[in-house]
């Protein structure tokens, strides 16, 4: 073997190597989140999905739907708040790239990306808790959609800006509207907005900090409504590994294997549904 | 130039960012004809077609002056939509829509534009336009499959037919060959000519003087943002007056 070979060969085990050990950590959360939760779920049954928390002395755990229809509700909520306005501004920042305002909006996006999610959560604690002196679903939607909106602003805006120049011509070439042309954009770089979307829906799914002072948790209904505290699943994660109590520890560990597995559903369904468009 | 003047310009003058692009251009072309715009690399010719159409309001810091008159309006006095919906474009690279079937890229045009009023007039348009740029017989049976399965040259000539289905009475082709091989360059440059049969005025910019005679009916030469020498194909290809026409045909510049 000569020594092109063999330095190729050395380089390609070197590259190999580095991605396993780059991908491991992934490979060992998978696991062990579904080595330590998996059996609890065994364990409840049907009443894991349907069923509150049970007292710490229960021989059974229970269950955590009260955190699972918290996330529900929470991500959709703060997704419906925050797609339009990230996406819109997305669009307007990639079409006005000059504009004072897109200066204003870019800026503040990555300064929102920069700020620890607990201070949006302090700052909608002041705002929306103080107040009305109750936390609130609501106050919650509203702490993770500010957190949802930088991503997926800056994801669209991207995606939007990555379009091929040529592709825009063609479109006002035939005398399209800018909205007609903004659509068509949209769908050009489909896989990049899914993207931008997914990152700021799991970003939602798997927050606490923002939750503490706001939506703060509340395990002895399954829905209280917009205007009661709600439960989330980070957020009863967070609470529950550290309680000490047995029961309560099984479903943190349990409620950590579904928010594992709604990541990965959430990735496979859309890289399947959206596919890239090739040009 | 006896034949009425479908594009007309004027004294124009455009600047972009405070340069000198296009030079108190004059030109006139004649309707039913091909006309060839021939220059050296960054003498104004995209430039020009894109003023003729308005995408040059696509582009920030433009100062445009003058007058553009197509089919005797001024253009430069009308909304940049309407004034597109009147014309066909067709580009340098192959850029049919990567989102799109086959179908949708001729569509689409006629669809933004009200030109078809039913599924079976768009249909019709569709087949036509693509009859027009000899690409029917190769995508008939595939219309829904995406562009990307095409090859460059039929890309192309699907790009024609997008242009097409807007029933443009002026064409404008931006080195439309320069990209594809030669076997698809002449089937576009046939598929010119049966458009000038129907009267359709075309306007194309290119590199190669070889094309420009072959298809042509009148040249404009264009040098450094301004109009050198324009005239029938014969004229200019055979006893070209000016120096700059000259070292261009013998391919110097
Ligand atoms: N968007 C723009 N911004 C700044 N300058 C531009 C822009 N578009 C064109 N120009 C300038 O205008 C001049 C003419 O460009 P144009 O593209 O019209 O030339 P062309 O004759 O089509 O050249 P080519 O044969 O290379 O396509 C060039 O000097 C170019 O740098
Ligand atoms: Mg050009």
């Amino acid at each position: 073997m000569d020594t092109r070979r063999l330095k190729d060969k050395i380089f390609t085990i070197t590259v190999i190597a580095l991605s396993i050990v780059a991908i491991a950590p992934v490979f060992h959360i998978i696991i062990y989140v579904s080595y330590r939760g998996l059996p609890v779920i065994v364990e409840s049954g049907l009443e894991f999905f349907t069923s509150i928390p049970n007292a710490v002395t229960d021989p059974k755990p229970g269950g955590i739907a009260q955190a699972i229809i918290g996330t529900l509700y929470l991500t959709a909520t703060a997704s419906i708040i925050a797609v339009p306005i990230a996406t819109l501004a997305a669009v307007f920042s990639s079409e006005f790239p000059r504009s004072r305002l897109t200066h204003v909006v870019r800026a503040a996006s990555r300064s929102l990306l920069e700020v620890a999610t607990i201070i949006v959560g302090m700052l909608v604690f002041a705002l929306l808790v103080l107040p009305t002196g109750r936390f609130t679903a609501v106050a919650g939607s509203v702490a993770l959609a500010i957190v949802m909106i930088p991503y997926v602003y800056t994801y669209v805006e991207l995606a939007m800006l990555s379009v091929p120049r040529t592709y825009v011509d063609a479109a006002y070439s035939l005398g399209m509207s800018r909205a007609l042309v903004i659509y068509h954009k949209l769908r050009i770089m489909r896989r990049g907005v899914v993207r931008g979307l997914m990152i700021g829906v799991t970003k939602a799914m798997g927050e606490t900090a923002p939750l503490l002072f706001t939506a703060f948790g509340a395990r002895n209904v399954l829905f209280g409504g917009p205007l009661e505290p709600i439960d989330a699943l980070p957020l009863m994660i967070f609470q529950f590994i550290q309680t000490g109590y047995d029961n309560w520890i099984k479903l943190a560990w349990g409620g950590a294997f579904i928010l594992l597995i709604s990541y990965l559903t959430l990735f496979i369904v859309t890289r399947v549904l959206v596919k890239e468009v090739k040009y | 130039m006896q034949a009425r003047p479908a594009v007309e310009i004027v004294n124009l003058n455009v600047k972009i960012g405070g340069k000198s692009i296009l030079k108190n251009v004059n030109l006139k072309v004649p309707e039913g004809t091909i006309t060839s715009i021939m220059g050296p690399s960054g003498s104004g010719k995209t430039t020009l077609l894109r003023v003729i159409n308005r995408l040059i309001d696509l582009i920030d810091d433009v100062e445009v002056s003058g007058v553009v008159r197509v089919f005797g309006n001024n253009v430069l006095e009308m909304d940049p939509y309407d004034v597109r919906k009147t014309m066909g474009m067709v580009f340098q690279m192959p850029n049919p829509f990567p989102h799109l079937s086959i179908y949708d890229n001729v569509s689409i045009g006629a669809k933004v534009n009200g030109v078809a009023r039913s599924k079976r007039e768009l249909d019709e348009i569709v087949r036509w336009a693509l009859i027009k740029a000899m690409l029917w017989d190769e995508v008939k049976d595939r219309l829904k499959d995406p562009p990307w399965r095409l090859s460059g040259g039929q890309q192309q000539r699907l790009c024609l037919a997008r242009a097409l289905a807007l029933k443009p009475r002026l064409l404008l082709l931006d080195e439309p060959t320069a990209n594809i091989d030669p076997v698809n360059t002449i089937k576009m440059e046939d598929s010119l000519r049966s458009l000038r049969e129907e009267g359709m005025t075309i306007v194309m910019v290119t590199h190669m003087p070889h094309q420009a005679v072959r298809l042509s009916d009148y040249i404009i030469m264009l040098y450094d943002g301004s109009v050198v020498e324009e005239g029938p194909t014969g004229e200019i290809a055979i006893n070209p007056r000016h120096e700059v026409t000259r070292r261009f045909l013998r391919g110097e510049i």
